[in-house]
């Protein structure tokens, strides 16, 4: 059956909402990896200012 | 306090995206004019946008630890990463904006009214009566409505919530009494709750959406410029053109375009600046009223010619 007008400019949201989504979660998991580096350069840095 | 504590305190990334209306949003129904609906479904995709951009500014402005060797090298990195997923955000809300535009176009070019004649006199009691009888057809045809031509006058069928109160009207004649190829109604009858009958004065001529390729093309300059003068002239006076339709305009070889579709106008006469400029390029909204999906000026001929006809099926 074919799609109203409606249904169309819907699907169109539903499909920019979808893929917004999928890169929240991309960025994310991005933004997480940066964290951790960057922790693990601090306590690095901590434990040699600790040692000298 | 604990290191790892200070880090999270320090260094956690505020990502949740927590969506929220910005306002209140109203629902998109098969009523609304094509933009208004269009409207609403932009209005979300902003928000989304703007939410999406509001947590990639916490990212970008979060205050990495500093002075830490080898942090600055990440602190790039992590900045070129926002860059990107701003740009990969902009071009998915282009993209969006494109496919809802073309969904718009074609929605309207399918609505173009069939055009019947009439052989005789104007009667809005028999009109009304007959009408009853064409309603059913016109609901199987969606928005589809009627252009009737009387040996009188022109009445255009239009699906419309909106309604022009006598007074607007006699403003609207008022405001273009000296225009010769602008058709005001002389009556706007309410047909039934969502559609209305603009009764006008008769334009001679070939309605825009049945003009041929060929007689396009031989369409005289004069005829191009009168026709981009009417536009501006009707934004200067506050009344906006519907570019979004060619069964909006009557061509007629001798008298050129004429205007036939005109039903709203801004209440305190300010321009309606349907032109206007961005970059230092010209622009021009198909239809004022609603202010989206601006197009890049290219002529008078070219405002008419990029009004999208129904694809072939």
């Amino acid at each position: 059956m074919q799609k109203s007008f409606v249904q169309k400019i819907q699907a169109i949201k539903d499909e920019f909402q979808f893929a917004l989504r999928a890169l929240s979660h991309e960025r994310q998991v991005q933004a997480e990896k940066f964290r951790t580096e960057a922790e693990n350069i601090k306590i690095e840095e901590i434990k040699q200012s600790i040692r000298s | 306090m604990s290191i790892k504590n200070n880090f999270e305190q320090h260094i956690s990334v505020e990502v949740t995206e927590q969506k929220e209306p910005l306002s209140e949003q109203k629902d998109v129904t098969d009523e609304q004019h094509p933009f208004e609906s269009a409207q609403l479904i932009v209005k979300e995709i902003e928000a989304d946008i703007y939410h999406f951009a509001h947590s990639e500014e916490k990212i970008q402005s979060y205050p990495w630890v500093e002075s830490a060797t080898g942090i600055v090298g990440i602190q790039n990195k992590a900045a070129e990463s926002i860059r990107e997923f701003n740009e990969r955000a902009t071009q998915l809300q282009e993209q969006t904006m494109r496919a809802l535009q073309t969904a718009v176009e074609q929605e309207l070019a399918s609505s173009e009214p069939s055009e019947s004649t009439e052989d005789r006199l104007f009667d809005k009691e028999l009109f009304l009566k007959e009408y009853a009888q064409y309603k059913k057809t016109a609901e199987e045809g969606g928005r589809n409505v009627g252009l009737y031509r009387f040996k009188d006058r022109f009445v255009k069928l239009v699906r419309s919530r909106r309604s022009m109160s006598p007074e607007k009207l006699t403003i609207l004649k008022d405001r273009t009494k000296d225009l010769e190829h602008v058709f005001v109604p002389d009556d706007i009858l309410d047909v039934d709750p969502t559609t209305r009958a603009l009764v006008m004065p008769l334009a001679e001529g070939v309605i825009g959406n049945k003009l041929s390729h060929d007689e396009i093309e031989n369409i005289p300059d004069d005829h191009w410029e009168a026709f981009e003068t009417t536009i501006r002239t009707l934004s200067e006076r506050g009344i906006p053109t519907d570019l979004t339709k060619r069964s909006n305009f009557i061509y007629d070889k001798q008298k050129g375009f004429q205007f036939i579709d005109l039903e709203s106008i801004s209440a305190d006469g300010a321009p309606t600046e349907k032109f206007v400029e961005k970059d230092g390029k010209p622009y021009y909204f198909p239809f004022e009223h609603f202010r989206l999906f601006p197009k890049e000026y290219k002529g008078a001929k070219a405002m008419f010619t990029d009004i999208s006809l129904p694809q072939e099926t």
